[in-house]
């Protein structure tokens, strides 16, 4: 695949994938909290496409799903009581984009059926749902983390290669430090040191705030280095010359040199982001319950039991691969194209 | 020698720097252990105030730092409030689990990615770079998290060596032996977790820096006096690809330690990351500052590590000064 | 008749900056001398390290200077107080040697030739775009091609390009350092006639700085030599090659192919 097609390729999965997350509302058939007591650990349903005397449909159904009497956690279907897949019902209510209510979701079934698409968690919700609003949390984390890294960034790397001096070094000696020490041990450092029981908003922007300042030395130092070439090509002293200010030069010539840079550390930063948001979630240092987020989704599978028994709980961290094969392809193809 | 006399100094500087900086954050942090077990209702208020006091936490800061630069030069590294005891004990028991991890995976690492990059290096069409490649970009795409998750659930699914801890309560008290292949059927999974996270970028690297030398005009006007592939190869090609290599060896211990922290907790294997995620759970700050301090000391060592290499290795560096 | 510029004992040091490195300071110029009449042209000729382009830095105002007056116009350039870089932007221009170097890739010409305006707050947007086509024409470069990137054009159309930047906010004198080298024989031509016909239109004045002496000669009404940061030798051009003083400049003339030396004497 010619490397413009694959990038395209690339920028239109994740694009879709961002727009399937940011929809969560919609394509959700329920709610993130609505638990159904009943169903604990339920696999995900089973999709037919014939009715109960055998027929075939073209509209998918879902037979009633009971509890085994005997054990936990084992479920037998009903096949005589199938209820049919309806499209864009009426649901819960949820907001669009944070701002327009709504009530119509893509697909959903009768009650007292239930469509689990991924299965349940240990209270019974629907870990579709929470996987989809989950995944808002995690992309959104990681990129507006990579926003305030690449701005701590090029605001120091600009500074450090434009004025040098004492500013350069001292920022530079910090900036190793960053560089150099564990990323974990330095989220956990920063994580410990700020108040643990807060509100999942105020949670979800101390995540990203504390995730996008660990980040910020490799990008400042690369953009360091344009500054420092980029500083003394003639066009910048022809323009001095005229007498342009430290501040025009550096929006007109120096920073469009850095966009490139730019660019490959966004594409580099905003995986490892997301990776940090779900890490941190998991070991219980990020986004609470019962908040979703595909980090503490992940967190139940912990316990024994349901790793041995319910191996759908896993699906969260399954997702992260095409995200981050996505991701890896995509610096591929940049870095490809720069040589 | 003046050179790592002066390379020590940083370090050390490091260090102190690191570990004020760590401190001055506590004192903006708000809430701290003594908060978190006020609000136990059982514990009186006085109790709280008698510990504070106990445990000095009612001193101002350059006091506080004081005793605890006391503490750490008598190795005591400040006082853990959820074990009750001092901090530096406590580190390097586990501190001693997660090097065995860290130290096996790096080597392992290492051996395998050493002549897969030379191997791929110099042939570039051969069908090992293209595996290497898949290889690459599958790990890149498959995180630690996951990674470490998924082993655990393939052993405990299909009984494979051990999943979780780091010895089985039957060879308790076993002669060493039994003890030794113990804890080795303990360490595969960790281990595999740890190599496979750090494959993919000391690849790409030695690659990397394999064909940068091959490309060399040295090198090239090697091949044409027609000496033998093999020899330019490791005589020629191989030591003058150690420098960079040398630094990503100093570099790649950061990440390495992440990984481990996350694979620890993930597979209940005693070392500093659980150790790191109950203090922080618990707001034990001193048990924080030291571990936090002890991946800087492990880090310096490292980097220190590979500049003496580096010294050794690089004639060009021994040099440098005497012009 | 006062010089349109003139300069006394310049002097500039090079020492290593930071505080942990002990190297040599390197006296890049070492009390110079020079002086342009208006509408002449001065050629300065040099070897590499010699100091030629410390002075242009130094006059066009991007480098300090450690010690010396430029006198410019009758005011002191270098006084304390004095608005360095607005003024001497306007009056004195560089013309570099690369052109590609010299000229952002991401602007268009019509943009590289009106950023000193825009700079320098002259006139309005009309104003500006028609000024911008007016030196565009004198350069010679079609008004077609105002939008085209640096890259789309030749070294020579190149060199057009920054020349008219620099004559757009009409500056007394442009410093060419090494301006011509590099360029096709042909295109040299092209160029030194533009540059002639200009300096007859808009009685500008010239410094040009190379290390080739055979180009100088074609342009200079005088030349000067430099050789370690110092002025050795500064003649008008026929005093120039019929008698040279330092051995350094008859050694430079004894290097140089003879038929130029016909030449000097002769026309041109």
């Amino acid at each position: 695949m010619k490397k413009k097609h694959r990038m395209t390729f690339l920028l239109i999965c994740l694009g879709l994938l961002y727009l399937a997350v940011f929809a969560a509302g919609f394509l959700s058939p329920y709610d993130v909290a609505e638990q159904d007591r009943e169903l604990p650990f339920a696999p995900p349903s089973r999709i037919h496409f014939t009715d109960t005397r055998g027929a075939l449909h073209l509209r998918p159904s879902v037979c009633l799903l009971a509890e085994d009497s005997v054990q936990f956690g084992v479920y037998h279907e009903d096949t005589q009581k199938c209820f049919p897949i309806r499209f864009f019902v009426d649901g819960p209510q949820y907001k669009l984009g944070g701002l327009l209510a709504c009530t119509r979701h893509l697909f959903g079934v009768d009650p007292p059926a239930r469509l689990f698409l991924l299965g349940t968690d240990g209270y019974g919700r629907d870990l579709f749902s929470r996987f989809l609003h989950g995944g808002q949390i995690s992309l959104a984390a990681g990129l507006l983390a990579t926003l305030l890294s690449l701005a701590i960034g090029v605001l120091l790397g600009t500074a450090s290669g434009f004025f040098g001096g004492w500013l350069d070094a001292v920022v530079m000696r910090f900036g190793e430090l960053f560089i150099a020490l564990p990323w974990l041990y330095l989220l956990f450092a920063l994580r410990a040191f700020l108040p643990l029981n807060i509100n999942p908003s105020q949670a979800f922007l101390l995540l990203i705030a504390v995730i996008g300042s660990v980040g910020w030395a490799r990008p400042a130092r690369l953009i360091r280095g344009v500054v420092l070439t980029g500083k003394e090509r003639h066009y910048v002293l022809a323009a001095r010359i005229f007498g342009g200010s430290p501040l025009y030069l550096v929006r007109r010539h120096i920073l469009p040199q850095t966009y490139s840079i730019i660019l490959t550390q966004a594409v580099l930063l905003i995986p490892q982001y997301i990776l940090a948001e779900v890490t941190l979630s998991f070991l219980g240092l990020g986004v609470a319950e019962p908040e979703p987020s595909w980090g503490n989704m992940l967190a139940s599978v912990q316990q024994y039991h349901v790793l041995v028994s319910y191996w759908w709980m896993l699906l969260p961290g399954i997702a992260l691969v095409p995200v981050f094969l996505g991701y890896v392809l995509l610096a591929n193809t940049l870095q490809a194209r720069a040589t | 020698m003046k050179y790592l006399g002066l390379r020590l100094f940083q370090s050390v500087f490091v260090l102190l720097g690191v570990s004020l900086l760590s401190f001055i954050f506590v004192e903006f942090a708000p809430g701290n252990f003594f908060d978190e077990i006020r609000l136990n209702p059982r514990i009186s208020t006085s109790t709280v105030t008698n510990l504070r006091k106990q445990y000095g936490m009612d001193q101002p800061l350059p006091v506080r730092y004081f005793r605890w630069l006391e503490s750490a030069a008598k190795g005591e590294l400040g006082f853990s409030f959820a074990y009750n005891a001092p901090v530096g004990p406590l580190l390097w028991a586990r501190a001693r689990n997660t090097l065995l991890l860290t130290g096996s995976a790096t080597l392992l690492a290492w051996l395998i990615a050493l002549p897969l990059g030379i191997l791929s290096a110099a042939r570039p069409r051969g069908w090992i770079n293209h595996a290497c490649e898949l290889f690459t970009t599958a790990l890149l795409a498959t995180p630690d998290l996951l990674l470490a998750l998924g082993l655990l659930f393939l052993a405990v699914h299909f009984h494979w060596f051990h999943a979780g801890g780091m010895f089985s309560q039957e060879s308790a008290g076993q002669g060493s032996w039994v003890l030794s292949k113990d804890l080795a059927a303990h360490m595969v999974f960790p281990v595999t977790v740890l190599v496979l996270g750090s494959l993919p970028i000391l690849l790409r690297h030695t690659r990397a820096a394999m064909l940068e030398v091959l490309d060399s005009p040295y090198v090239r006007a090697s091949r044409a006096l027609g000496i033998s592939r093999g020899r330019i190869l490791f005589r020629h090609a191989l030591p003058a690809a150690i420098n960079p290599l040398v630094s990503l060896f100093g570099f790649s211990l950061g990440s390495l330690l992440s990984a481990s922290l996350l694979t620890e907790v993930v597979m209940s294997w005693p070392g500093l990351g659980p150790l790191l995620l109950e203090a922080v759970l618990a707001r034990d700050i001193y048990v924080v500052i030291g571990a936090v301090l002890f991946s800087t000391l492990l880090l310096v060592f490292g980097t220190l590590l590979a500049d003496v290499l580096l010294f050794a290795a690089d004639p060009r560096i021994r040099t440098e000064g005497l012009a | 008749m006062t010089p349109l510029i003139e300069v006394r004992g310049l002097r500039k040091v090079y020492t290593r900056t930071h505080w942990w490195q002990k190297r040599p300071a390197f006296l890049a110029l070492d009390n110079v001398d020079l002086a342009i009449q208006s509408g002449q042209t001065m050629a300065l000729v040099g070897e590499s390290g010699s100091g030629k382009t410390t002075l242009a830095m130094c006059l066009v105002g991007l480098e300090p200077p450690d010690a010396g007056e430029v006198w410019f116009e009758g005011k002191n350039l270098l006084a304390p107080g004095a608005d360095k870089e607005s003024k001497v932007g306007s009056e004195i221009q560089l013309v570099f040697q690369d052109s590609a170097g010299a000229l952002n890739p991401r602007m268009s010409a019509a943009q590289i030739i009106e950023e000193p305006l825009l700079i320098c707050r002259r006139g309005i947007s009309n104003e500006r775009s028609e000024l911008v086509l007016e030196m565009m024409d004198q350069v010679g470069l079609s008004p077609k091609w105002k939008d085209r990137l640096p890259h789309q054009f030749s070294g020579g159309q190149r060199q057009r390009l920054a020349i008219a930047r620099a004559l757009v906010l009409k500056p007394k004198l442009v410093i060419l350092d090494e301006a011509l080298t590099g360029l096709d024989l042909s295109i040299q031509g092209q160029i030194i006639n533009l540059l002639l016909d200009l300096q007859a239109l808009e009685g500008l004045s010239y410094l040009y700085i190379s290390h080739n002496l055979e180009l100088a000669a074609q342009v200079a009404d005088e030349i000067g030599v430099m050789y370690q940061g110092r002025i050795v030798e500064r003649a008008s051009r026929s005093e120039f090659f019929s008698h040279p003083h330092h051995p350094h400049t008859q050694a430079l003339l004894a290097s140089m192919p003879p038929r130029l030396t016909y030449s000097a004497h002769g026309g041109g």
